[in-house]
């Protein structure tokens, strides 16, 4: 056999990724916190100085406290949630289909929330559960119950392709919008309530959403680190990944309980986001590596910052009119979309 | 270590294997030849068991390979897939890192252990220079050598390879199948291989099956197996057999294939 000399010190390129984590890190936690404070500061009812009177105990009057601690702060720590959670199962989703373009809603969640929450809303469920809006109790059961059909649907002699699954995902998700747009039509007064809740916002969120939100976000996020190296086998392929010992199957079943489950809580309580579960683990694959155990935090990181950003343009771009959060962000993935596919190659 | 009880398998009724009979010890480097479609991939993936035969069995150490766990096989056999392609930048060392993935709780990360065994497997595999290297960034001969020394890595008494050298210029096919050699001999491993090229099965493995419309058609050393008859039957092209000095070498006859006028 020829052997070659070790002319690269095998330490030296694990040891430049380390910094570079350490530093990814270190300035997105910098930039999280900074970016917190800029959005209490940020916004309608409350002019800037006075929100930082209010904020370092000068100012204690009760409605300018209401706005600041009742309003923007449960709305501030709701976007990271969501913009967390949205990412995070993104990435997961990406590394368990093997696939660049997957993204929570490709299992459908989106539709299936919508249609929850038109059903709610046409058929005015006025019962509400554990404090939720029945908007938001049938949207979440809706986002599951999809996920669940299109895995059922493509099951086929108790074995899943992932092939099969996709497009089980894609034909289920036009089905469940077919029949919103049709409920939509036949409840004309209905149609613009359901029309904005789609766009997805956070101008209604309070306390209890965050309530809501926090455990199946914490949860999600904690329970699949526990996955992150099965994540990093299963790019091998699925075969290879099982003959290097991963229980594949039972590792993708998880994960999509995960991703349902985070990604329906999220989505019922703000309506529907995309584009965040695409472009934000994109970017970080392309800047720290492929490496699940720091992509699934630097994830959460990275969507909470973004969400955050895309909210706070929300509420103050074209104040005191509030653009819905969803828009922006997919006015923004549509461009980084085409620009991901012409920078790089298919899979690369 | 490896049976195989008359086993058959279908692809949505396709016959791909019928009646296949083996038995398989430590200490063999076992070439599986045949032409295309003969089910030489559909038996090793049987016997890898991410395929179950419709009928028959396979005994990995005298207990149904259907009853292991995926940890607890991959211990027992390491395998190095067809056709090389790299989607994540990864780079070789944590490539071959994923070998030691059956030792590890779900918690646990690399021990200095692991990291010792993956850079000897590298090096063992010829591959230790570009250990820091991302495996988007090899050409298909290095990215093979991370395979076989992630196989390696994986200290699994059985190698199961499907065609380890096809997309490999010669050099490569010598130093790979050198390599797996050397496992065998050392290790007292079993290796069981995929190949396309006679003469390459012919030095190196002990043991040819030949396969042929789903069935083993000979089963022996390769003196055995590789006759002018046999080969022409199986391949539908007639052989000539060469002496060189590094032994009997198969050559086609090219002229018998000429294309019409």
């Amino acid at each position: 056999m020829r052997t070659s000399p070790a002319s690269v010190p095998p330490s030296s390129q694990p040891s430049r990724l380390a910094r570079r984590l350490l530093l990814g890190y270190g300035s997105m936690a910098v930039l999280l916190v900074l970016l917190m404070l800029l959005a209490l500061l940020l916004g309608a009812g409350l002019d800037v100085p006075a929100s930082w009177q209010v904020l370092w105990g000068g100012e204690t009057a009760g409605t300018s406290r209401s706005i600041l601690f009742g309003l923007r702060l449960p709305r501030m720590v709701m976007s990271i949630l969501v913009g967390a959670a949205l990412s995070v199962s993104g990435v997961l989703m990406q590394g368990m289909f093997l696939n660049p373009l997957a993204d929570p809603h490709i299992l459908g969640v989106s539709s299936g929330a919508g249609l929850g929450a038109a059903i709610a809303m046409i058929f005015g469920f006025g019962s509400s559960f554990l404090g939720m809006a029945p908007v938001t109790v049938l949207s979440f059961l809706g986002g599951i119950l999809s996920v669940f059909l299109v895995y059922f649907v493509s099951r086929r002699h108790g074995r899943v392709q992932t092939v099969s699954l996709l497009l089980a995902g894609v034909a289920v998700g036009t089905f469940l919008s077919a029949a919103t747009t049709m409920l939509m039509r036949l409840h004309h007064d209905k149609m613009e309530a359901v029309y904005l809740w789609t766009m997805g916002s956070f101008s209604t969120v309070g306390w209890k959403h965050v309530l809501w939100c926090l455990p199946f976000t914490a949860a999600g996020i904690l329970a699949s680190m526990f996955f992150a190296r099965d994540l990093n086998i299963l790019s091998q392929g699925e075969e290879t990944a099982t003959l290097l010992g991963v229980p594949v199957r039972k590792v993708q079943i998880l994960l999509m309980v995960i991703t349902a489950l985070t990604t329906s809580a999220a989505v019922s309580a703000t309506g529907i986001i995309g584009s965040v579960g695409l472009m934000v683990p994109h970017i970080l694959r392309s800047v720290f590596g492929p490496d699940h155990r720091h992509l699934i935090p630097l994830s959460a990181l990275g969507g909470g910052i973004f969400l955050l950003i895309m909210d706070t343009l929300a509420r103050t771009v074209a104040a005191p009119v509030e653009l819905p959060v969803g828009v922006l962000t997919a006015l923004c993935g549509g461009p980084f979309f085409v620009y991901i596919l012409r920078k790089k190659r298919y899979g690369g | 270590m490896l049976t195989i009880q008359h086993i058959s398998f279908r692809f949505d009724g396709v016959e791909a294997l019928r009646d296949v009979s083996l038995c398989l010890k430590q200490g063999e480097f076992v070439a599986i030849l045949g032409p295309n479609g003969s089910g030489k991939t559909t038996l090793l993936r049987n016997m890898a068991g991410v395929l179950t035969p419709q009928s028959g069995q396979i005994l990995l150490q005298g207990r149904p390979i259907s009853s292991f766990g995926a940890r607890q096989r991959a211990r027992l056999m390491a395998w190095v897939p067809q056709g090389v392609h790299a989607d994540l930048a990864f780079t070789a060392l944590e490539t071959v890192l994923m070998g030691r993935y059956a030792y590890h709780s779900r918690f646990a990360s690399d021990t200095q252990e692991d990291i010792a065994r993956a850079h000897a497997a590298l090096q063992e595999a010829g591959a230790s220079h570009y250990a820091g290297k991302k495996v988007t960034e090899l050409s298909g001969g290095e990215l093979q050598r991370v395979l076989v020394a992630r196989a390696l890595c994986q200290g699994s008494p059985i190698l199961l390879l499907d065609e380890p050298v096809s997309n490999l210029d010669i050099r490569h096919q010598v130093d790979i199948l050198q390599v797996i050699a050397a496992r065998v001999q050392c290790q007292n491993a079993l290796a069981v291989c995929v190949l396309h090229d006679l003469n390459l099965a012919a030095h190196y493995a002990h043991r040819i099956i030949l396969m042929h419309q789903g069935q083993i058609v000979a089963d022996g050393s390769p003196r055995q197996v590789l006759t002018a008859s046999r080969l022409e039957a199986v391949y539908g092209i007639p052989l000539h057999q060469v002496e060189t000095p590094e032994g009997p070498v198969w050559v086609p006859a090219y002229d018998s294939r000429a294309l019409p006028d």
